[in-house]
């Protein structure tokens, strides 16, 4: 009796395996069409997953290797061109440089002749040569003030060029190593490694 | 809206004005723009009207008489044109002595110019140069 009974419920749970197979997995028919990706069949929407895949590899490499915009300012603050220099852009960092060489040192040159002509303004006695003097060691100090300015000036433009600086140079890495990824067959990454036809 | 790169920019430019803004201080007790209990010494005028062979004349156009002067320099060059450095051969003392003697001084050319001086606090500020004579 057991053994009828075990048959005919073994005989009602194999129904199942002769009903009719449905037919392929119609993946389509539960894409929905997305108007922002523009994946309107599934092979785009698998496209677009492995183009994810791999950009979320070379993101992982380009967050290695990207420059800090707040370090590369912090250098162009304590030495001029020094954060381009890190970006690469060495002529922009070498022309700053110099510039800033050359105005500090043309400020500095002023500065101490406007200090020469402001002693012997001090201890003059006649007036012509109190006047004469003083207009000179004004006109010494003035224009050691405007190349002051000018050098702050430049200072500046040097620290904020090392934002755009390093915004290229992280652009440019970007696309170094994209193409690197894509030219590369074999692809060592931790999930394991990765052979591209 | 102002982005935050020409805000850094704008303020740099700022103090970049204020620095050329600034200018040395007159603090030579001597200068009368500096000090205003200073004043400049009367300008001499030679006398060209009266000249002498050994003798120079000048005198002081004042207006007031807080501006007489305290005493005059004379000063001269020994060469054949009136360029060059001048030395002092002379101090008068009292403002109404004007006149100096040639013959103080013995050289085949020379040329004289004088200046004013008035004393402040035992320091001297001396006036402008008058006009070069022989």
């Amino acid at each position: 009796m057991k053994k009828i009974f075990l048959t005919i419920i073994l005989c009602i749970l194999s129904f199942p395996l002769w009903g009719n197979e449905p037919l392929d997995f119609d993946k389509d028919s539960i894409l929905q069409v997305n108007i922002k990706y523009g994946w309107d069949d599934a092979t785009s929407w698998q496209n677009s997953r492995k183009d994810l895949q791999e950009n979320m590899i070379v993101f992982g490499q380009w967050e290695n290797k990207k420059q800090s915009h707040f370090t590369n300012c912090l250098k162009s603050m304590i030495a001029p061109g020094w954060g381009h220099f890190s970006t690469n852009n060495y002529l922009k960092g070498e022309i700053l440089l110099g510039l800033q060489v050359l105005l500090a040192g043309s400020a500095y040159y002023f500065y101490d002749q406007s200090q020469d002509y402001y002693d012997k303004y001090k201890n003059a006695h006649q007036i012509d040569e109190i006047n004469q003097y003083y207009i000179d060691a004004n006109s010494s100090y003035r224009t050691s003030g405007i190349l002051v300015g000018l050098w702050i000036i430049a200072w500046g433009y040097t620290v904020l060029d090392t934002i755009q600086a390093t915004e290229n140079y992280n652009r440019d890495l970007w696309y170094t190593l994209y193409n690197e990824y894509m030219k590369s067959k074999v692809t060592v990454t931790a999930q394991g490694i990765q052979i591209r036809f | 809206m102002i982005k935050k790169h020409s805000l850094y920019f704008i303020l740099i430019a700022i103090s970049a004005i204020l620095i050329l803004s600034c200018s040395l201080s007159r603090n030579n007790p001597l200068d009368p723009l500096g000090n205003p209990d200073v004043f400049a010494p009367p300008i001499v005028q030679i006398d060209t009207l009266n000249i002498s062979t050994d003798l120079i004349k000048w005198y002081v156009a004042i207006t007031e008489e807080d501006s007489l002067a305290d005493g005059y320099y004379i000063y001269a060059a020994f060469q054949d044109n009136y360029f060059g450095t001048y030395d002092r051969v002379g101090r008068n003392i009292s403002a109404y002595d004007t006149t100096f003697s040639k013959d103080n001084v013995s050289h085949e050319y020379v040329w004289f110019k004088i200046t004013s001086y008035n004393i402040f606090e035992s320091d001297t500020l001396e006036g402008k140069f008058s006009q070069i004579t022989q």
